[in-house]
């Protein structure tokens, strides 16, 4: 059976030339059993660091970490059972491929022939049969990635931790494995954390995102939810792309905000849960691809094409409004004639549904 | 124009149209084949050629004798123990340095106490063991050990593993601090204990690197001249201490070479073994990218404790002995009459004045000539164009590769009589210190040489800088630690060595560590320690004005150096 994991209150403070730096800050957060998060958020947000944390190679300066409501913050990394991937690999380069694989069973003191039957088994599943042999250097890397995910789950692990697994690999080959280890956690039915820097990784793969933010949880929501209602602007702009512009608050309502923005009066959608005032500034986060480019006399809120970007599916053009701010926008691309010269002037239209409020 | 890495191979064209470069290389080949195939030939001809034929008639001579034998046996059981007690010394310390939890500064200071026999002169164990140990010695009247004679096989060993374990120490740190963390986080999260995850793991992993220090000790074992020199005594004779004594005391100079030629063998087997057997097994590669974030797991509390204990006794003890020097240059009779003086500076300064005076000079000397012929070197090696730049290269490191001995046997015989004599000059123990230590700064060069990213000098060259413009405004910079690296290295060896110099000095020229070993002989041991005080000392300086120089001259290479 999976097992859930919960965080309470986790700090980790480092001391370097006389700064104290809080790479995790007083962190809660509960991992359903069974379920695939991702730790999503830009480098040095310390997700890296919860993830040691966890796996016990780093011990917290306060908090705790719960497996299945048991505290396991003190014990040794070989007692907790847990099985973590490392970004590196951190393959054996002393041992060949089936001795890496049948490393976790040697320390279990399995029999020989429960080792052998276990380690084709597994190998089978991640499409690495008849490689037993190899050193891990004469691997590529989508293979020392199968052989990592191999020499984990031969040991059936109730928890799976993964650090970036898949920032080593090209492009192509990245879709594949993200295919491959939703694949083998469904199967294995272990509880998963999945740390990742790329927004299309987490969204593509996670039950749940956690957004990190400086030791912070920024936000924690379905792919959907989040991209949907993010909680702030560093949200918007981390999960998708978003034009953030700042308005002014004149009235409250049930879920809508009326906002004056350069001279205009707006109703737009905030999201739920957080607080707002009269009369203070706030943000409004407009995804580029809900920005219509169309004819000026169309609009009241016109600009000048400062330059477009041929994207292959899309156009992304950025629009000098009149106003003096700066706007996206993605445009389906259809064909060569449609492209919009620079320099022209455009009229912008953006419906009041599709702004998100912010706080500032 | 000076010689520039070249990176598009034109074989042949290219050469001659450049013929400054041209005339380096055929500089470079003149001086190898003089200063060091020249002298080993000779050599060679001494020991091998009797009466207008080929013969082993020396060498069987040499080993008629039993205590010659016995010399060979010693040497190969000295070798095989100060490489056995040395390598698990360096590995305790490198592995506390780059594996466990103890605080920077005592990780620091353990380093920094290791690596002061690396700038002592030959001598300094062996003195301060004595003053310790020896006859009257200050722990024997402690001790109450009337009976115990420090000379002999247990002196050498203590005093040999001493001044030789920094490098086993040095070598392991860098193997161990090569080792991917992850590995041993992956093996424990896998299950297994940290003692497990550091047997099935971290040791075989280091184990070439082991074999590696394991190996450089039994040279460096094998071919030490001061300590048994000092420490052996009668009863303990070695190879190298026989071969001396047989040109020095029986003016047998064929003799003496025959006996040398022997320690030839082990020496060369250690090195092909290193080059060949060591290389190929090495697991670890530098890929460049560190983890340097990730602190490292360390070994348990009760192993580190234990390890702890053991290196802080051998740090204690090092500093105990280094404090002895120091002590006994500063009173009257060590151990008779404690009084505080400075008497034996005085001496140094009066008497031993030349000395110093001859030492720093050749010193200065050797570091500049084998300074800019490393460079040449070590940019010739690395053009792809030049034909037989591997044989260059080897042939530059022959020297120091070969026992000590044997090559100041080999400029004795090769120096004496012939076509060039330089015996009782200072120019042959400068060519010797050149042409044996610069084999450090060689290596240093050539390997940062080939880390240069090709593309940076095209770079130059195609903003129309000109090949000497690049040379020197973009490699040099570039290569500046390496060559301070062999810099400070040829000095601090120059200053120090004494196993093949000894043969080369005259009433002319005399050396520090040659004048510490007569004070040494004569029992002057007040004597002794203050020149080695005032060596270590001209040591420190001289390595801080060479540094200074270099961050005067090329601040942007420090620059860089600061930010990563």
């Amino acid at each position: 059976m999976a097992q859930s994991i919960s965080l309470r209150n986790l700090t980790k403070s480092f001391t370097r030339g006389g700064e104290t730096f809080q790479a995790v800050d007083a962190l809660s957060l509960e991992v359903h059993a069974g379920e695939l998060v991702a730790f999503l958020g830009p480098s040095g947000c310390g997700k890296t660091t919860i993830l040691r944390i966890i796996a016990g190679f780093e011990r917290p300066t306060e908090g705790q970490v719960l497996i299945e409501g048991r505290d396991i913050t003190d014990d040794e990394p070989n007692k907790r059972g847990i099985g973590f991937i490392f970004q590196n690999y951190a393959l054996f380069p002393h041992m060949n491929v089936f001795e890496n694989v049948a490393y976790g069973l040697n320390v279990r003191r399995e029999s020989r022939k429960e080792t052998e039957r276990r380690v084709s088994e597994v190998l089978e599943l991640v499409g690495l049969k008849g490689a037993e042999r190899q050193f891990p250097n004469r691997l590529s890397g989508g293979e020392q990635q199968r052989v990592a995910l191999a020499r984990v789950f031969v040991i059936d692990p109730k928890v799976l931790l993964m650090d970036e697994p898949l920032a080593n690999l090209d492009a192509k080959l990245r879709i594949v494995m993200l295919a491959e280890i939703r694949r083998l956690q469904k199967r294995l039915g272990a509880t998963c954390v999945f740390v990742t820097h790329d927004q299309k990784e987490a969204l593509a793969i996670a039950d749940r995102i956690v957004v990190l933010n400086r030791g912070k949880v920024e936000q924690v929501g379905t792919p959907f939810q989040l991209y949907a209602n993010p909680a702030s602007c560093f949200v918007a702009d981390f999960i998708g792309q978003a034009n953030i512009f700042t308005g002014r608050v004149v009235a409250l309502g049930e879920g809508r905000l009326e906002v004056s923005f350069h001279g205009r009066r707006l109703s737009v959608r905030c999201s739920p849960g957080v607080d707002f005032r009269e009369k203070t500034e706030v943000a409004l986060a407009v995804r580029p691809d809900f920005v219509r480019l169309v004819r000026p006399e169309d609009s009241l809120l016109s600009g000048k094409l400062l330059s477009g970007v041929f994207l292959g599916d899309t156009m992304e053009y950025t629009i000098e409004a009149d106003s003096g701010f700066f706007v996206r926008a993605l445009v389906p691309f259809s064909g060569e004639e449609d492209v919009l010269p620079e320099g022209a002037t455009v009229g912008l239209k953006v419906d009041p549904q599709d702004v998100l409020a912010l706080p500032l | 124009m000076l010689p520039l890495r070249m990176t598009i191979g034109q074989p042949g064209s290219r050469m001659n149209r450049d013929p400054a470069r041209f005339f380096l290389l055929m500089l470079v080949w003149g001086a190898l084949g003089l200063f060091v195939l020249y002298p080993l030939a000779r050599l060679l001809i001494l020991v091998f050629y009797v009466d207008g034929t080929g013969s082993m008639g020396n060498l069987a001579k040499a080993f008629s004798s039993w205590y010659n034998r016995k010399a060979l046996l010693n040497s190969l059981l000295l070798a095989t123990a100060v490489a056995g007690f040395g390598t698990f010394l360096g590995f305790l310390f490198a592995f506390s340095v780059t594996r466990t939890t103890l605080p920077r500064g005592f990780k620091w200071f353990f380093g920094a106490v290791v690596v002061l026999p690396f700038v002592s002169p030959p001598f300094t164990s062996s003195i301060a063991l004595t003053l310790a140990l020896g006859p009257n010695g200050m722990l024997m009247n402690l001790l109450h050990l009337p009976d115990f004679n420090i000379y002999g096989f247990v002196g050498t060993w203590i005093a040999e593993t001493l001044t030789f374990f920094p490098v086993a120490f040095l070598t392991l740190a860098a193997v161990l601090s090569a080792i991917d963390p992850n590995l041993e986080d992956a093996a424990m999260s896998l299950g297994s204990s940290r003692w497990r995850a550091f047997l099935t793991v971290t040791l075989p992993l280091s184990t070439p690197g082991v074999a590696n220090a394991f190996l450089l000790l039994f040279g460096s074992s094998l071919t030490d001249f001061a300590t048994p020199l000092v420490m052996g005594g009668h009863t303990f004779p070695v190879l190298t201490t026989q071969a001396y004594l047989q040109i020095t005391g029986m003016y047998d100079l064929r003799g003496g070479a025959a006996i040398s030629f022997v320690l030839l063998v082990p020496a060369l087997l250690v090195f092909l073994l290193q080059r060949y057997w060591v290389k190929r097994r090495s697991w670890i590669t530098v890929t460049g990218k560190s983890e340097g974030t990730s602190p490292s797991r360390g070994a348990g509390s009760a192993a580190e404790k234990v390890i702890l204990a053991i290196i802080s006794a051998m740090t204690l003890f090092i500093l105990f002995l280094y404090s002895i020097i120091l002590w006994s240059s500063l009173v009257r009779v060590w151990g008779v009459d404690n009084r505080l003086t400075l008497e034996n500076y005085a001496y140094v300064f009066t008497v031993g004045w030349k000395a110093v005076k001859d030492t720093v000079l050749i010193a200065v000397t050797s570091t500049v000539i084998g300074t800019v012929t490393a460079i040449a070197i070590g940019t010739l090696a690395c053009m792809r164009e030049i034909t037989g730049r591997k044989t260059l290269e080897f042939v530059s490191l022959l020297d120091y590769v070969l026992p000590g001995t044997v090559v100041g046997i080999a400029y004795l015989v090769a120096f004496n009589t012939g076509p060039l004599v330089l015996t009782g000059t200072m120019a042959i123990i400068v060519a010797l210190c050149v042409f044996r230590y610069n084999a450090t700064g060689i290596r240093a060069i050539v390997s940062s040489l080939q880390q240069i990213d090709p593309s940076l000098e095209e770079a130059s060259l195609g903003l129309g800088a000109s090949r000497f413009a690049t040379f020197r405004r973009v490699t040099l910079p570039l290569i500046v630690p390496a060559v301070i690296t062999g810099m400070r290295y040829l000095f601090v060896v120059s200053m120090t060595a004494i196993s093949a110099t000894i043969f080369l000095v005259s009433v002319k020229w005399s050396l520090l560590t040659v004048r510490i070993l007569e004070c040494v002989t004569e029992l002057l041991f007040a004597q002794a320690a203050a020149f080695s005080v005032v060596l270590v000392l001209i040591v420190f300086i001289a390595i801080g004005v060479i540094s200074l120089l270099f961050r005067l001259v090329y601040p942007e290479t420090f620059r860089h150096a600061r930010r990563s």
